[in-house]
């Protein structure tokens, strides 16, 4: 979804030492912000050419990655009959990722649930007494999904591989992958952040820092917590995710519901965490996180997370506690 | 603390006695001599009453020795646990119910981020490091998907 664009003055940090150019648009359905720092203010002007031009490609990865489109390259392998679908370069690198998240996170993070995802949508029983023709039945478990696979191919594109009827849903796993691969697109700026609608990617140059707050889902404009996230001498990369229940909700039959699949039950996950915000080394690790985290629930998350390479997390419990994991508190202000 | 030795009462001297020439010849009563009482002495001379054979007080002063290290050491980890001041140590509620015997007690980790927040179960203490205040909102913020700006 492509909205107005419009390039800002740059709102900076107290800390921060480098001016900001800042550009704004849409994607994705929400926000997309590409924040780029640069040495002095003769660099501005070329920032933001190039700022705009890294969101013209976040757009086009998104039309490519989208399942609101049935021409987008997701959906037309969706509707591919063929047990080995052709996907090109975009989606192909997507799905490696999506196959690597689910490795991460013992299966939670899973992005074949696109008929589940429908279903939880949907105003009438999520789950039919007969599954339709060709559907997979439901999960049981991460183990119990069924497979896929890709095969390269000699152009970077892939065939993929999987049973027949399974299709994907990418969401958060096209955001994070999205966010970093618009990063790495920026690394002649001494520091640079992706925004791709809550999901970040930061880049953080020597001496400088980047101020990132964690919204609070109850108050308009309110914050959990504030992160600080200081520079390194090559170039500090993190990854700042949040993933929740609290906005995408819809009443059904049977309660409210929302969009987060777990994978073992094929329903909505039935959990104590609101929202999970992560802090990892990249933003598709640290959305993989988040939304394993509000899956799981709040003591699974907690000793999760625990054990998790990822360098802090904030979770909104139900209960309106606001926990975080103990390595969490040297990056908050 | 004190370590008593050996608290088996020492016995008093026995007034001297009279010893018969021969065993054949000793008063009904007497003692007869042992190898502990040393080599015989001349008739008719004063003799100390031998004392009664006392057990081997190496097995008691071990045991007591014993139960006093343990008893210091356990004195010491209860005051080492004691001085670790709340808010040093990682947070660490219990999960779930009270471990039973056999049963692996999972520990969860996490510290609170907004003041006012306690420890509501029964877990143990938690730390509460509030944030400082930001003067001014953050420029940008991590939120949910599709949640407005």
């Amino acid at each position: 979804m492509i909205g107005a664009t419009a390039v800002a003055a740059a709102p900076t940090s107290p800390s921060a030492v480098h001016p900001r150019a800042v550009h704004r648009s849409r994607a994705m359905g929400g926000g997309l912000g590409i924040h780029v720092a640069v040495a002095d203010d003769t660099a501005l002007v070329a920032a933001e050419l190039d700022a705009a031009r890294v969101a013209a490609r976040v757009r086009a990865w998104a039309g490519r990655l989208t399942r609101h489109d049935p021409a987008s390259d997701l959906m037309r392998a969706n509707a591919d009959p063929r047990g080995a679908a052709p996907v090109r370069p975009t989606l192909a690198a997507t799905l490696r990722w999506a196959a690597d998240a689910a490795e991460l996170t013992g299966g939670i993070v899973d992005a074949t649930l696109l008929r589940e995802r429908l279903a939880a949508e949907m105003t009438t029983p999520a789950r039919p007494a007969t599954a339709p023709a060709g559907a997979p039945g439901p999960p049981s478990g991460p183990a119990s999904r069924p497979a896929w696979r890709l095969e390269a191919t000699s152009h970077r594109g892939a065939l993929l591989h999987r049973a027949p009827g399974l299709a994907f849903d990418l969401d958060g796993v096209a955001k994070g992958w999205i966010a970093d691969r618009a990063l790495s697109l920026l690394d002649r700026h001494p520091g640079a952040l992706v925004d791709a609608d809550g999901d970040l990617a930061i880049r953080s140059a020597e001496g400088d820092t980047w101020v990132v707050g964690v919204a609070d889902p109850r108050t308009s404009g309110a914050e959990l917590a504030v992160f600080v996230l200081p520079g390194a001498r090559l170039g500090a990369r993190y990854g700042l995710a949040t993933s929740g229940i609290s906005i995408h909700r819809w009443d059904g039959p049977d309660g409210q519901r929302h969009h987060l699949i777990d994978p073992r039950t094929g329903r909505p996950a039935a959990t104590d965490v609101v929202q999970a915000t992560v802090l990892a080394g990249s933003a598709r690790a640290a959305e993989a996180w988040a939304k394993t985290a509000v899956v799981l629930g709040l003591v699974a998350a907690l000793n999760v997370l625990d054990r998790a390479p990822i360098l802090g997390a904030i979770l909104l419990a139900s209960d309106g506690r606001v926990l975080a994991v103990p390595r969490t508190t040297r990056w908050l202000a | 603390m004190p370590i008593r030795t050996d608290p088996t009462p020492r016995p008093v001297a026995a007034a001297p006695v009279a010893v018969p020439a021969s065993s054949s010849e000793r008063p009904a009563g007497s003692v007869a001599p042992s190898a502990h009482a040393g080599p015989s002495r001349p008739a008719g001379r004063p003799v100390a009453r031998p004392a009664p054979r006392r057990p081997d007080p190496t097995i008691t002063r071990l045991a007591v020795a014993a139960g006093g290290i343990a008893t210091i050491s356990a004195l010491l980890a209860a005051i080492a646990s004691a001085a670790i001041p709340a808010g040093t140590a990682a947070a660490a509620p219990t999960t779930g119910t009270a471990a039973t015997p056999g049963s692996v007690q999972t520990i969860v980790k996490y510290v609170y981020v907004q003041p006012g927040q306690v420890n509501p179960g029964t877990g143990l203490a938690t730390v509460v490091t509030p944030p400082a205040p930001l003067q001014a909102p953050a420029p940008v913020v991590t939120r949910q998907s599709g949640a407005k700006p």
